[in-house]
């Protein structure tokens, strides 16, 4: 029985027809929006700086230069960042700390490249040059960076993915059918970590408006999946907007801001609902 | 018109032909209501002719052509992909040759005709180059398409299509993540007509 | 990228004298500077503006060939007398970078860009001679799997990225330069500065100074020339191991033979053991394999570079073989 798509269907299926994506024209053309691409005006820009050591902790940032940057709004770091809720119970142990860690909660690093502050500016120039001015000390930890120089302390996770299925699969009886066989291979293969890498920067943007009860917020960004239980609604619970890094630059009702540090892009909204909503 | 309200204008990319004027008065209205960045002495103005319109714009020494293009005029068509000249999604014709707008500094770019992808379609109707990635399928995401697209036509108007081969290693500053690249390939020979050969 | 001013100039004379300042660089195509400033390992604060200065013309004669520093890649690739008379330029050329490069980037521009060293271009790596004199080679025990394994010091193992140079080592090109002192010219295998205890330092130019032209001395009779780029993508990639050879032969015997390897030296890297080992030589498979043996010697390995030394050997003998067949 053919789905029904919507899509005009010859003969008995859709496969191996050449049908043209919906979206193909404004692909071809360069009018589909990708999630930096929205007609937003008033625009703050943020980019987000990294660490330079793989592991260990911030002892302080120096701002002074980065701050004479004219045109910056603010630099986000722990010490001045809104506070956001940690991970919520019941979490997976092997999504470990970083899966479900917000950004800027706290000073450790644990890896090269990790997110530490956000510079905010009124053009891209300017807030890629500040946060190139951003200096973070550290106090370096030795970092560990080869799964073989940690194995010997390796264990099995209590609970993976959820419950769902054990982490090790096992079917049968191997050990006594591998002793038994004539022909035994015993290897061991490793495959490097891959990121997706999709040609479309990371970016997002971030775009607040009304006041009071209807403020009103909308990300427009690139990714598979959204997590809707902390909302940013519930995590800046009101008391003072400037806590949700609204841009101060304009008293206007619509402000925005974009952060740079993907195929479709998708935008939510989050109404502010009467307290003990959602 | 005070200073102020100059500068303001040139930065939201106030065109000057006359089938803008619709947009400007838009545009115009919305500028009350927002903040122009500070003006520092670096700033300098530029008139960009882009696809046959002329632009006055503000920018700084250092703003790239690609970054005036997108965030400067809004065309967002030609895209950032790696911004430092790996890629090619940010491929656009200067005076009939393609480069990256990545790596040109709008500020030298006065006087000179710069054809972005939004600039192929002519009323409506599409390029061969755009008509063809469409039928053959040259695309999945589309983000490095615009950029395939302004390469795929200044090859074949360079006369390189001669063969696969030629035509995959005078593509080879564009990349695919997405992998459409036999697609791509059919496309380009699709336009190059029957003078290409396997 | 920090601020900058851009100046136009109207003469060459203007653009050595706005030279002069300091944190001033010359900016022609700019496509490896502006990678750099956009990486922040280079900070001008100015930048003058070689386009329109009158060095993009390109002549041949029996003399030799003329090639003014602001002539683009493309340009030069596809100009038919330099095809024919120097067919390494060209494929060393036509093997750099990818189109839309070789459309902005000038001649000069090419033979001074700076090495691809990934400890190099990211400032947050605090271990870099080049970048920073004294503070450390990251590379040495680090990933150098890419750095060179001829003409490196306990200072700097950085390899030359530019194919054009290694096929101009190969011919014995000259630069023109110019500066506020007037006019000299240098042979290309003396431009380039091993790194010793000065990484720093790259080439003889002083400040200010600029090149105007590259100068190649006519082809011997008879002579064929041809560059090989062995690299791990099939395009658009720097090389592992390339070899530029100009080669004579006479009566199936080689008269001549000059060859330059790139990819493996902190510079373009001249043969003179493996030429000397070819004249006279008959031109068959093994004399060739033999005569390219020489390359290898005095090349270092690093922990991952070995593999460069049996290829650069190969890549001799085939480009070799091929320019001769």
């Amino acid at each position: 029985m053919p789905l029904d798509t919507g899509i005009p269907v010859i003969g008995r299926s859709i496969v191996g027809q050449p049908i043209d994506r919906r979206d193909g024209r404004l692909k071809v053309t360069g009018r589909a929006r990708y999630a930096a691409e929205f007609d937003i005006d008033n625009l703050a820009y943020a980019v987000l700086v990294q660490s330079t050591i793989a592991s260990g902790e911030i002892a302080g940032f120096d701002l002074s230069e980065a701050q004479t940057i004219p045109g910056v709004l603010t630099i986000l770091t722990p010490d001045n960042a809104p506070r956001v809720p940690q991970a919520a119970p019941g979490q997976s142990e092997t999504s470990g700390p970083l899966v479900a860690k917000p950004l800027l909660q706290d000073k450790l690093v644990y890896y090269n490249g990790q997110h530490i502050a956000l510079a905010v500016a009124d053009t891209l120039e300017r807030a890629q040059q500040a946060a190139a001015l951003v200096r973070a000390q550290y106090r370096e930890a030795e970092a560990q960076i080869r799964m073989q120089d940690a194995l010997g302390s390796a264990y099995p996770p209590k609970r993976f993915r959820n419950g769902a299925r054990p982490p090790d699969s096992r079917r049968g009886d191997p050990e006594a059918t591998f002793t038994a066989a004539p022909v035994k291979i015993d290897a061991t293969y490793t495959t490097p970590v891959e990121h997706h890498n999709p040609m479309e920067p990371h970016a997002t943007i971030a775009l607040w408006e009304g006041d009071g009860d209807s403020k009103r917020l909308t990300v427009y960004s690139a990714t598979q999946g959204f997590r809707t239980r902390v909302t940013p609604s519930r995590s800046c619970s009101g008391s003072r907007p400037s806590r949700c890094g609204r841009s101060a630059r304009s008293s206007e009702a619509v402000s925005a801001a974009r952060a740079t540090p993907g195929r479709m892009s998708r935008s939510r909204r989050w109404r502010r609902r009467p307290s003990g909503a959602r | 018109m005070s200073e102020l309200e100059v500068s303001r204008r040139r930065f939201l990319g106030v065109s000057m032909a006359t089938g803008g004027l619709a947009a400007t008065a838009t545009r115009a209205a919305v500028a009350q209501t927002t903040t122009p960045p500070v003006r520092t002495p670096e700033m300098t103005d530029v008139t960009l002719d882009v696809n046959g319109r002329r632009h006055a714009l503000t920018v700084e020494p250092r703003t790239t052509l690609l970054d005036a293009l997108r965030e400067g005029l809004r065309l967002t068509g030609t895209k950032k992909g790696c911004d430092r000249g790996s890629c090619g999604a940010c491929t656009v014709h200067v005076d009939g040759a393609r480069v990256l707008s990545c790596l040109t500094l709008a500020a030298r770019c006065q006087d000179k005709s710069i054809t972005t992808i939004e600039g192929l379609a002519s009323k409506g109707e599409l390029h061969p180059m755009q008509a063809a990635f469409l039928a053959r399928d040259g695309l999945q995401c589309g983000y490095c398409t615009p950029g395939q697209i302004m390469s795929a036509v200044a090859l074949v108007e360079e006369g390189r299509a001669v063969s696969d081969d030629a035509i995959r290693e005078w593509m080879s500053g564009n990349i695919c993540r997405c992998g459409a690249y036999p697609h791509i390939l059919a496309a380009i020979k699709d336009v190059a007509g029957s003078g290409s050969r396997s | 990228m920090q601020n900058f001013t851009l100046a136009d100039t109207a003469s060459l004379d203007a653009a050595l004298a706005a030279a002069q300042q300091t944190d001033t660089k010359f900016i022609a195509g700019g496509t490896d500077l502006l990678q750099l400033m956009k990486d922040e390992v280079e900070r001008p604060q100015h930048l003058v503006d070689l386009d329109g200065l009158p060095f993009d013309q390109v002549t041949t004669s029996d003399d030799g060939a003329r090639i003014g520093a602001l002539v683009k890649m493309s340009d030069l690739a596809d100009n038919p007398d330099l095809r024919r008379r120097y067919p390494v330029i060209a494929e060393a050329l036509l093997a750099s970078a990818s189109p839309q490069v070789r459309n902005m980037a000038t001649i000069g521009g090419n033979l001074l860009q700076r090495t691809r060293c990934g400890y190099f271009r990211d400032p947050g790596v605090a271990a870099c001679n080049k970048r920073r004199p004294g503070s450390g080679c990251s590379a040495i025990l680090g990933f150098n799997r890419l750095h060179a394994v001829l003409g490196g010091s306990d200072y700097c193992i950085a390899t030359h990225p530019s194919d054009l140079a290694v096929a101009l080592s190969a011919l014995d090109a000259a630069v023109e330069l110019r500066g506020s002192d007037g006019v000299r010219s240098v042979p290309i295998n003396e431009l380039y500065l091993l790194p010793g205890d000065t990484p720093e330092r790259e080439t003889v130019l002083n400040p200010g100074e600029i090149i105007t032209a590259v100068l190649v001395p006519p082809p011997a009779t008879g002579e064929r020339s041809h560059y090989l780029k062995l690299r791990d993508r099939a395009s658009f990639e720097f090389a592992l191991v390339s070899v530029a050879v100009a080669v004579a032969v006479d009566d199936g015997r080689i008269r001549s033979a000059r060859i330059a390897v790139g990819g493996v030296g902190t510079k373009p890297w001249r043969l003179p053991n493996v030429e000397a080992a070819l004249v006279g030589l008959p031109v068959n498979r093994d004399a060739l394999v033999e005569a390219a043996a020489h390359a290898a010697e005095g090349a270092r390995p690093t922990r991952e570079n070995a593999f460069k030394i049996p290829l650069m050997q190969r890549a001799v003998a085939r480009a070799l073989a091929t320019v001769t067949a």
